[in-house]
């Protein structure tokens, strides 16, 4: 079981332009920055490019590419190296820009594109899960994200509400 | 022997800190582990504690 071997064949299916570009998020993103997140599988955000003539996106190619190399579906997920790994499209504009601005790690010399901590704490906000409420403390307490860029994310996003309540309910509550 | 909830939480947060700032490559290893540990453990709550048959029965299979 390994998380690389996802990560070279995310890689290789960019360069085999069947992804046009991706972005790991979930617990395997906030890894990169945080200690180890225990989680059961793996978010792969992709964009892929539109066929000539079809303005809707078909993640057919995708599915056919990975099945014809033997990689097995299990419902929603594709399992590589024991993982299931869900590949999911860009679900809102702080997804999309999430996804334009990823930064590239080098995993053991393997380039991974992973979303930026600001981003991926800014999703735990948008989502508002208990686990993202979580996971949005522990981005807080390791003091891994850039205060300005985290407030540009929340403002530019309609998210400055829900921080304040986050803050007040987390932070500021009473002691 | 005394206990300090204030030094226990400092000492949760020096151990985060330093498996944070781990390698990359490292911490992606770790999370291979703990999901391995945790497949493990739910395979043995399924079959009663005995270990499956073939070592791993977890349905998830590694492509050729």
């Amino acid at each position: 079981m390994a998380i690389r071997d996802v990560i070279s064949l995310i890689n290789q299916m960019q360069r085999d332009q069947v992804v046009e570009t991706y972005a790991i998020g979930g617990a395997v993103g906030a890894t990169f920055y945080l200690e180890p997140l225990a989680t059961l599988d793996v978010d792969i955000f992709v964009t892929m490019r539109p066929e000539p003539g079809r303005l809707i996106l078909n993640p057919r190619p995708m599915l056919d590419y990975l099945t014809s190399r033997g990689f097995a579906m299990e419902g929603e997920y594709l399992i590589v190296g024991g993982w299931p790994v869900q590949f999911l499209p860009p679900t809102g504009p702080l997804v999309d820009e999430a996804l334009e601005q990823a930064v590239v790690m080098d995993v053991d010399g393997e380039p991974a594109r992973v979303f930026s901590a600001e981003h991926l704490a800014a999703i735990c906000l948008e989502t508002g899960r208990a686990k993202d409420m979580a996971r949005l403390l522990q981005f807080i307490e390791s003091g891994s994200l850039v205060t300005d860029l985290f407030d540009e994310i929340i403002d530019r996003h309609g998210l400055r509400l829900a921080w304040m309540r986050f803050k007040n309910r987390f932070l500021e509550g009473p002691p | 022997m005394m206990f300090s909830h204030d030094r226990i939480e400092e000492s949760k947060r020096a151990m985060r800190r330093k498996l944070a700032s781990l390698p990359v490559g490292d911490k992606l290893r770790m999370l291979d582990m703990m999901r391995e540990r945790a497949v493990t453990l739910r395979d043995a709550k399924k079959t009663g504690g005995r270990a499956p048959v073939g070592g791993r029965a977890n349905g998830v299979e590694t492509p050729r």
